[in-house]
């Protein structure tokens, strides 16, 4: 960024430097063109009065000033002259006498005067400019009434506008070194004020979803320009998902809460009936002399009862035990007469599809009530409907034994999905309402995963379980 | 400068009646006096101081008169718009019928003085005014004996055949009216060789050496008459004598002898035409020419 910023300081100054450039040497050039051009005009009435009367000290007094005139040039080569040629073209006077000596055609000179070539031997018709070796020159004849007499010529500095060009620039060039020391360090701290709060809010968002949102601190930076806002809304935002994650909790916290006093009511539900039973049977043996001639009657009915309440306690602590023998491709057969020795099995077209070839790592029990649990309730869900189906699929692939198991019966609404598995629910009239709570605990005894949905006319429950490679099964 | 000459002159009026009557007759007028490039004629400085004691001597406002030529302090002669005169020997000989000697400079003992023909100071191969064959030569004025008459004699001696022998020498001759100017001229490359009063340059040398130093004497005239004041013949006798006397006597009074020993001379003395017989000789030899 600070970086950046010098770009575009530099960027300015060599624009401005070009434009400034190419507009001071027209400016410059201009700016001489009319100073020799008022130089000469200036010169020449003298100068053509001393041509007439060949007055040549006058002349020279003139253009060379009583005491030389090339004081403030460092060398006398560069100094600008003024030369004046009679109508024949030889000089008169110059203020350079030894390189125009007098009564001499500049074209005698030694080699060196390129100039010679470039004066006329007459005067002209018309002043003029032209360059010659870094200089400007003006060329322009002298009339003693409108009749060409001599010719003058004024000539600048040599190299004068390039010379100009360079001080300007070399000053402009200080100018912005000095103005670059001064930008560059305010540049990186304006810069680095700027993007450092993008980096820690971008730092910030980078972490959300890794670690812990109660954990997130973000030191975003206020103010009312767009960053500021931006981190407002960011803070905003992190509060929100906090405050949803509470509600979720709570919820969660709630609908535990609520499990376990419909299991409790479950439980009480499933004991108090029997233990009911036993009550009655005990106080008839009490009152009835018959009853207490009878006693095995009231024993048979009390442990009826009795039995009854330890199945619905064994049933509640399901323990997949672990036994010595497979699941094979036998245990599939098994399952699928066992299903269709089913009352409800003669209203249903039923399907199996299975993948399995051979014996598999799981306890054969264990799976086998799995398959058995899901694929009743199949039947039985899809009787309830006309032309009830079932399908029944089973497949063994990457060290996972899938079982999927649809059927066609109602479908089953999202809210009763969630509490689906759990004991003593029931969407059938007599029926427990622990075969699915007992498929779940198995299921999760063998490290595997349930899921069920309802969708396109099909309720599908899913299982998923893992291979028990290199364990006893 | 024109009110500053009225009060002078007014004041020099007063000075002359009340001070010292008599002492000066005719006394209004302001004495005039013609300067010409004879001497170092641009240093206003002294010529003030010389003319406060002038006008401090003869209780007589004085002005010095300068012109650029020669020419032109001798027609404001002619004209009688001049007491007296600081001119060359030559136009002395050439007016000698109407105008008389004043006073004579005494220089390095004698009234007399040289002409040097100069040249640029590397121009070693110079050693007699023939060596500036087909170069440029400067003379000073066409009045001057030391700056022009001499070389131009020394050249008819050395041409005798030849009617305009400085054209028929030099490629290119000028005039730079003035002796510093012509010493000018040579030091800047403008002339090759150029012709000066011994006087002046010798002034020169004394005052302005980084100007001499770049030119070089290769050739000294005999000695001539050192330029004479002159006045006109029928100039009033009362002035004249006045103005003669203090000049002879200048030397003799402290302030007069400063001045005196700014110019670089020793005196004035009084002297007959006899002393410009020389320069007289050259003139009619040249005039007869018609080289002048």
């Amino acid at each position: 960024m600070p970086l950046s910023l010098v770009a575009v300081t530099l960027l300015t100054f060599l624009f401005l430097s070009l434009v400034v450039g190419v507009q001071t040497r027209i400016n410059l050039e201009s700016d001489q063109k009319r100073s020799l051009q008022a130089q000469a005009h200036a010169l020449a009435p003298l100068l053509t009065d001393a041509l007439l009367h060949d007055d040549v000290w006058t002349a020279y007094t003139a253009l060379h000033g009583p005491r030389g005139g090339i004081a403030g040039y460092k060398e006398a080569e560069r100094a600008p002259f003024r030369l004046v040629l009679d109508g024949r073209g030889r000089v008169f006077v110059s203020d350079r006498p030894r390189w125009f000596p007098l009564a001499s055609r500049p074209d005698d000179q030694p080699p060196g005067h390129s100039l010679a070539s470039l004066l006329p031997k007459r005067p002209p018709a018309k002043p003029r400019f032209f360059s010659h070796d870094g200089r400007q020159l003006y060329l322009m004849p002298l009339l003693a009434e409108e009749t060409p007499v001599g010719t003058l010529l004024v000539a600048g500095p040599r190299g004068a506008v390039q010379h100009r060009l360079m001080e300007i620039l070399a000053s402009a060039l200080l100018g912005m070194l000095a103005l670059l020391l001064v930008i560059t360090p305010l540049g990186w701290v304006w810069g680095s004020r700027m993007v450092q709060p993008l980096v820690r809010l971008a730092d910030c968002m980078r972490r959300l979803g890794k670690a812990p949102l109660d954990e997130l601190q973000c030191p975003v930076p206020g103010g009312d320009d767009e960053i500021g806002q931006l981190a407002h809304r960011f803070s905003e935002m992190l509060h929100e998902l906090r405050n949803k994650r509470a509600l979720e909790r709570q919820m969660v916290t709630q609908d535990r809460l609520a499990a376990i006093g419909r299991i409790a009511g479950g439980v009480a539900h499933e004991i108090n009936n029997p233990l009911a039973g036993m009550l009655v049977a005990i106080d008839t043996y009490r009152q009835s002399p018959e009853g207490k001639r009878n006693p095995d009657r009231t024993l048979a009915l009390v442990e009826r009862g009795l039995q009854q309440i330890r199945e619905t306690v064994s049933a509640l602590l399901v323990e997949c035990r672990m036994e010595k023998r497979r699941f094979s491709p036998d245990d599939i057969e098994d399952i699928e007469r066992l299903v269709l020795a089913d009352r409800a099995a003669s209203a249903v077209e039923t399907h199996w599809h299975s993948g399995i070839g051979d014996e598999l790592p799981l306890p054969a029990n264990a799976v086998r009530q799995i398959l058995l649990n899901l694929a009743l309730n199949a039947v039985q869900a899809a009787a309830e409907s006309p032309d009830g189906q079932v399908e029944v699929e089973i497949q063994a692939d990457d060290g996972n034994l899938r079982i999927a198991v649809r059927n066609t019966g109602a479908p089953i609404d999202p809210a009763e999905l969630e509490r689906i598995f759990e004991p003593f629910h029931t969407r059938k009239s007599g029926g427990s309402g622990l075969g699915l709570w007992i498929t779940y605990q198995i299921v999760s005894q063998l490290h595997g995963e349930i899921a069920a949905r309802s969708e396109g006319g099909w309720t599908l429950f899913l299982v998923t379980l893992p291979l028990l490679h290199g364990e006893t099964a | 400068m024109l009110s500053a000459m009225r009060r002078r002159t007014f004041l020099g009026l007063l000075g002359g009646l009340a001070v010292a009557p008599g002492v000066i007759a005719g006394g209004g007028r302001s004495l005039r006096i013609g300067l010409t490039p004879v001497i170092l004629d641009d240093r206003v400085g002294f010529l003030n101081r010389w003319a406060r004691w002038i006008e401090s001597q003869l209780g007589q406002p004085v002005q010095f008169v300068q012109r650029a030529k020669y020419q032109e302090i001798m027609e404001l002669l002619e004209r009688d718009r001049l007491d007296a005169a600081w001119i060359c020997g030559y136009p002395y000989v050439r007016y000698i019928d109407t105008l008389t000697l004043l006073a004579v400079p005494v220089y390095q003992g004698k009234p007399l003085y040289r002409s040097y023909l100069i040249t640029q100071r590397h121009a070693e191969e110079v050693k007699r005014l023939e060596d500036l064959q087909d170069k440029v030569f400067a003379f000073s004025d066409p009045l001057s004996n030391s700056g022009y008459l001499y070389p131009v004699y020394r050249l008819h001696q050395r041409f005798p055949h030849q009617k305009q022998p400085q054209n028929h020498l030099f490629r290119r001759t000028f005039f730079t009216w003035g002796h510093r100017h012509v010493i000018e001229a040579v030091a800047s490359g403008l002339a090759d060789g150029g012709a000066v009063d011994g006087y002046v340059w010798d002034q020169l040398q004394r005052l302005h050496p980084e100007l001499t130093s770049q030119t070089r004497v290769f050739e000294k005239s005999p000695e001539f008459g050192f330029p004479p004041l002159v006045t006109r013949k029928d100039a009033d006798p009362a002035r004249r004598e006045a103005l003669g006397r203090l000049l002879g006597r200048m030397h003799e009074n402290p302030e007069g002898g400063a001045l005196l020993a700014s110019l670089g001379l020793d005196r004035f003395t009084f002297r007959t035409a006899r002393l410009y017989a020389g320069i007289a000789l050259m003139a009619r030899s040249v005039d007869a020419r018609g080289g002048g």
